[in-house]
């Protein structure tokens, strides 16, 4: 490590715990607390990453995350920002977005081929022809671009976190440390967050002059550790402020959802680059940057530096760099009159040689351009233009700029705070912010230590008081004082350009130009045709010399032009931390497990897992179907259908809630029957089915279609309230299980267990008895879905799994089988029956799927009923209808969803199409233009591949048509 | 002993099943009484714990003449809307809505069962509900950075009262309650996300080092009282 300096105090690095590591193949060590940037850089290494176009070497720019010059990938992850990082032990990391390593990248011929590249370039050469836009895509994606995704990397969750506080103060620099003391100690919960690894802000860095800072750090800190309701939480990003003080905090780890009741910005500000020709060269670096090295990192930046100055912090870091033993060359400051405060005789008794109104113009490159060799100055004349015939080379390795600062204000616009460009300060500064929202220290435009102090106090004390905790305060802001700190134009144009502005784009002075000289000349539009401000950056150290570029450009303040619109996120998000652990909540019945144990393949069916069929030995799945099917036909079948919604609707106004519910009437409805029941929206489209039971004159048990529970339930209570009519009405979907025993040898199973009298006379087939099966109080409906004489249990739900195990094995000398989804829609196909959501969609009314026998038009009232009617006076547009295939069909075969093709239109689709065992010929139901319909019409089915399959109208069901099989009893033999 | 297999069954009972657990019966319920030795189980319980207590009896009166129904039965109500209160036997009754009241033995009480058997047939205007969640105890002084990461209220400083939200998804029932000085957090939700829920917030707990317990480290006395396990429905 040869450039790491002895111990600094209050450094950030351990000593005792060094930490190997590999970059570009070559073995480093650093130490912990070091980043990845700052442990190469005491290893000597100047190229850390190229850029982004160009593939220009880049070094330390800002080391505050305000550019992506150094950018690597580990092999998991990518993009990791070096600056940032630590480094960890055993990390094999690579530069990305190179073309055979950092060091010697074969895409920097893009650097010599940049003249071809002007701005716009893409738009203007790749816009015609269109066909070959793909081509021109992929190659793009090719050359540019950052780091490679690697698609086999482990999972790993980055788990999200809901936080909450009443004040989060932003930045713990002076500002923000007092602004977090001052809510503390008023007893808030107040939540201090801190980008950089330890807290402290500027008082970690800019401390020569300021002999307090580390003492005032000190003593801020321990006064914060010492309120119980203050929490500091470092290396966390705010990302994004939203709505109602809603807030994204990214740390390594989460996202962090916190919702707080006001907001201190205490987020200082970003410092700005000068603009001169190979100001991106390794070695060309913000003071700030320099002055982390120093004093966090223990870090020599170089040998030999040019300090490039606007401001009194230009000659902080120059005599930071010569307490660090780093040789300051010279001291260009960029104003006429110089230094005037105690710093500029402090440089001037250390022997500094300082040049006045003199700029740089040109950092001039080293062998291979990989490093600064010289830099070339100029005096400036009076509108600031460099005075290019007498320019003087001085020999250098570094060149350290400090012309000043914009606002860290995302988190400020983006909470709806307006910035207005204060003239004086040379700097945007808040206006009106929104309640609830308040700025401090250098945001704010204060910079003077103990202003930043008192204005962190205020702004403290006012979220205080506006969350109660405090009497409004009557302490006024400080006021701004002493010279500006920022240059207004520290930009210098270059007949040779690589002068850039925005480092994440390789955007120079030039494309700016020519952006507005094609027009592009408001900031938004200059924005989106050069791409300033859009890298991983976000325009923190582009976006306010873009700003300053064309205000000059057009003749115009920096209020008239204004700022690009300031979104979250403010620093990039990996996906991973937005996905976070992913919930996907799933049902079961409390049958599942044992599914399972037999064999069942599952599906989703809304948000439940059902058995689509039970696999068997030796049995492909549509013979394993078909035997399920067969079980039905011939003997007995039981399904789980605990997923069907279950409503109980009691109270004296329940049978005339029902009765506005659904399209059937009830009225007359005797306890111990159910009825097949419809329901509507209010536009007449059919939006559930399901079987109501009147259990007792003022109570129903109604069940709804497997997704519809919940929105049916809804539905309901939303209209019970409406109609304000006295009904209670209870979900109990989860709350019982469910299961419907079917075939001809049902009856004799079900008598095996339980003590309800089922014979046809006393439970004849649409009733509902209530009694014990095995043993447990049940629900039976004697429904047929399937067709078949049939019996629906329900039972509470933690005893559902016992009842099913006694029905199968009473059921085991007859035969039974379990059954799945599967067979139960070729089951019910064979009996037309429709499913709703299948064989209708979100505009299907009755009247075109055949059920005009649901409704009872000549009710007073229910919903959907005057939408029928008009309906019911207009032309039908299609009809559901069921089809049969040629019973020696081997073609193709259809499919839901496969269109009706009639004179070579759309004339319908495909809902419904199995291969019937029963029948032994493929059924189905599809919808058509109603001319279609009559049975014995053939019509054409467009299957996969385009070919045309001809289906004939039947008349449906095409199984049972007079339903004897489930109203009648039947007595079948014990199977040995 | 010759036991009975019980025929009702926790809605998470694989999910508890496949941890190896010590069982016991509980209302005719298969229920863990351990999955590690009682000593080991007081310490989670005290730091990050999970435990499955959908055996208790619970059921729901709603209705306008429920609460005059449920008073004339002796049962002390909550005044306000989402209070609960205890009785010495740890029966638990909240008021769930105005018209609503929820109510949930623990092991020693019987409140549901006598209620049961005194509204049937139901009163004019009371509505009894059976219940069927899957319950459970969220324990332990780690117990709401668990809930930090399923559940989009602040738990910091909970108060008495019970809350309808989301936790990890799913709609659930929570109760802020207290078990001697340990905080535990008293979930509900449909008996059908019972298995996906366990799973998600027992990986968590795991995450944060906590572990599920069973029902010994809170009700010593089914220790005593069960001298031989009974064996799960499998």
């Amino acid at each position: 490590m040869i450039d790491r300096l002895p111990p600094q105090p209050e450094e950030w690095i351990l000593r005792d715990q060094p930490i190997r590591f590999r970059f570009e193949g070559r073995d480093y060590s650093g130490f912990a607390g070091d980043s990845i940037s700052t442990a190469l850089w005491a290893n000597g290494v100047r190229v850390l990453g190229r850029s982004f176009k160009y593939h220009r070497p880049r070094g330390i720019l800002s080391l505050a995350d305000l550019d992506c010059n150094a950018v690597a990938e580990d092999g998991h992850s990518t993009n990791i920002r070096m600056d940032q990082t630590p480094i960890a032990e055993g990390k094999q990391l690579r530069a990305v977005n190179t073309w055979g390593g950092c060091e010697r990248d074969v895409g920097q011929f893009m650097d010599w081929l940049s003249p071809f590249f002007p701005v716009g370039f893409y738009y203007k050469a790749f816009h015609t022809p269109r066909t070959l836009f793909p081509f021109y895509e992929k190659k793009m994606r090719q050359m540019a671009g950052l780091g490679r995704i690697n698609p086999a990397r482990p999972l790993t969750h980055s788990p999200k976190r809901y936080d909450f506080c009443d004040v989060l103060v932003v930045g713990s620099g002076p500002a923000g440390l007092s602004a977090a003391i001052a809510a503390a100690e008023q007893g808030l919960r107040v939540l201090l967050v801190e980008e950089q690894a330890q807290p402290g802000g500027t008082l970690c860095f800019q401390l020569s002059g300021e002999p307090e800072a580390r003492a005032l750090r000190r003593r801020l800190l321990e006064r914060a550790r010492s309120l119980v309701t203050l929490e500091i939480r470092t290396s966390t990003i705010v990302a994004g402020y939203y709505a109602d003080h809603w807030v994204a905090l990214i740390d390594a780890v989460r996202l962090t959802k916190l919702r707080t009741r006001a907001v201190v910005v205490a987020t200082g500000c970003h410092e700005q680059p000068a603009v001169f020709r190979n100001n991106d060269l390794p070695g060309v670096m913000l003071a700030s940057a320099a002055q982390r090295l120093v004093h966090q990192f223990a870090v020599r930046p170089c040998r030999a530096a040019v300090v490039l100055a606007a401001n009194s912090e230009g000659y902080r870091a120059a005599l930071d760099l010569v307490e660090a033993g780093t040789k300051v060359t010279l001291i260009a400051d960029l104003r006429s009159e110089g230094e005037r405060t105690p710093l500029g005789q402090k440089a001037e008794q250390a022997g500094l040689p300082i040049r006045s109104g003199y700029g740089v113009y040109e950092a001039v490159p080293g062998r291979g351009g990989r490093n600064v060799q010289a830099a070339i100055l100029c005096p400036l004349a009076g509108d600031g233009a460099p005075r290019i015939r007498d320019s003087s080379q001085v020999a250098c390795d570094a060149i350290v700029m400090s012309v000043g600062w914009a606002p860290a204000d995302a988190i400020l616009r983006q909470g709806g705070v307006r910035m207005a460009h204060d003239g004086t300060l040379e700097q945007l500064v808040p206006t009106e912010a929104p309640d609830g929202l308040f700025a401090a220290g250098r945001v704010n435009g204060i910079y003077a230590l103990e202003d930043q102090l008192a204005d962190g106090r205020r702004a403290g004390m006012e979220a205080a008081a506006f969350l109660g905790a405090h009497a409004p305060d009557t302490a006024s802001r400080p006021q701004r004082r002493g010279p500006s700190p920022n240059h207004p134009f520290p930009i210098f144009s270059h007949p040779r350009g690589k002068n850039f502005v925005d480092f994440d784009e390789d955007l120079q002075l030039k494309d700016f130009k020519h952006a507005v000289q094609e027009g592009f000349d408001s900031i938004e539009l200059l924005k989106r045709y050069s791409t300033f401000g859009m890298g991983p950056s976000q325009g923190k150290h582009s976006n306010l010399n873009a700003v300053r570029i064309l205000a000059r450009l057009r003749g115009e303040n920096l209020n008239s032009t204004g700022v690009t619109t300031a979104r979250p996120f403010t620093s990039p998000v990996s996906l991973g931390h937005l996905a976070g652990r992913i919930f996907s909540p799933h049902r079961q019945t409390p049958m599942h497990s044992e599914h399972q144990r037999l064999g069942a393949r599952f599906m989703h069916v809304g948000n439940w897992l059902r058995p689509e069929y039970y696999a068997r030995r030796d049995f492909s799945r549509e013979e394993a179907i078909r035997t399920e099917v067969k079980a039905v036909r011939e003997r007995a079948g039981l399904i789980d259908v605990g997923t069907l919604g279950k409503i109980e609707i009691n109270g004296p106004d329940a049978a005339e809630f029902i009765e506005r519910m659904y399209t059937a009437r009830f009225a007359k409805l005797k306890v111990g029957a159910t009825r097949y029941v419809l329901m509507c929206d209010e536009s007449g489209v059919i939006i559930d089915d399901g079987v109501a039971a009147r259990l007792a004159p003022n109570r129903f048990y109604v069940t709804t279609t497997t997704s519809g529970s919940d929105s049916v339930t809804r539905e309901m209570k939303r209209w019970a309230i409406v109609w304000g009519l006295q009904v209670v009405l209870v979900n109990m979907t989860g709350a019982y299980a469910a299961m419907n025993l079917a075939g001809p040898v049902s009856r004799q199973v079900l008598e095996k267990q339980t003590d309800i009298d089922l014979s046809a006379g006393q439970f004849p087939y649409l009733g509902v008895r209530e009694g014990m099966v095995a043993g447990i109080p049940a629900r039976l409906l004697r429904v047929g879905f399937v067709g078949e004489l049939g019996y629906e249990i329900h039972v509470r739900a933690d005893s559902g799994l016992w009842v099913w195990n006694q029905i199968m094995e009473a059921g085991r000398s007859y035969g039974i089988q379990p059954f799945g989804v599967e067979a139960q829609r070729i089951l019910r196909l064979e009996k037309s029956h429709v499913i709703i959501g299948q064989d209708s969609d979100g505009l299907t009314h009755p009247l075109e799927v055949g059920m005009e026998w649901a409704l009872k038009m000549d009710k007073s009232f229910f919903v959907g009923q005057r939408s029928l009617e008009i309906l019911g006076k207009k032309p039908l547009e299609r009809q559901l209808v069921g089809f049969t295939l040629p019973a020696d069909f081997g073609g193709p075969f259809p499919k839901e969803c496969h269109l009706v093709i009639d004179g070579g239109e759309i004339a319908g689709r495909v809902t419904s199409v199995v291969f019937s065992p029963t029948l032994e010929r493929t059924i189905g139901l599809a919808y058509v233009k109603p001319r279609q319909r009559q049975v014995g019409n053939r019509f054409w089915i467009r299957v996969d591949g385009g070919a045309l399959v001809e289906a004939t109208v039947v008349k449906t069901p095409f199984y049972d048509p007079d339903s004897l099989r489930q109203t009648q009893s039947s007595v079948l033999q014990e199977v040995s | 002993m010759n036991h009975q297999a019980p025929r009702r069954r926790s809605p998470i009972h694989d999910g508890l099943a496949c941890l190896n657990p010590t069982w016991t019966t509980v209302r005719d319920m298969a229920s863990v009484l351990h999955f590690q030795n009682g000593a080991a189980e007081v310490q989670l319980r005290e730091q990050l714990a999970l435990c499955d207590v959908s055996c208790f009896e619970r059921m729901s009166v709603k209705g306008p003449g429920a609460a005059r129904h449920l008073e004339d039965c002796g049962v002390p109500l909550p005044a306000t809307l989402y209070e609960y209160l205890q009785s010495d036997d740890r029966g638990l009754v909240v008021r769930v809505d105005s018209q609503e009241f929820f109510l949930e033995d623990a092991p020693e009480s019987r409140l549901v069962d006598l209620l049961k058997s005194r509204l049937e047939p139901a009163s004019p205007g009371v509505y009894p509900v059976h219940r069927q969640d899957a319950a459970f105890w969220l324990t332990g002084n780690k117990a709401t950075q668990v809930l930090a990461q399923t559940c989009g209220l602040d738990f910091q400083k909970p108060g008495p009262q019970w809350i309808f939200s989301r936790v990890a998804g799913v709609s659930c029932g929570l109760l802020p309650w207290r078990l001697e000085r340990t905080p535990v957090f008293r979930i509900w939700t449909d008996a059908s996300y019972g298995a996906y829920l366990w799973e998600e917030l027992l990986k968590i707990v795991r995450e944060q080092e906590g572990d599920a317990v069973g029902l010994g480290c809170f009700f010593p006395q089914l220790n005593s009282s069960v001298s031989h396990p009974v064996t799960s429905p499998e």
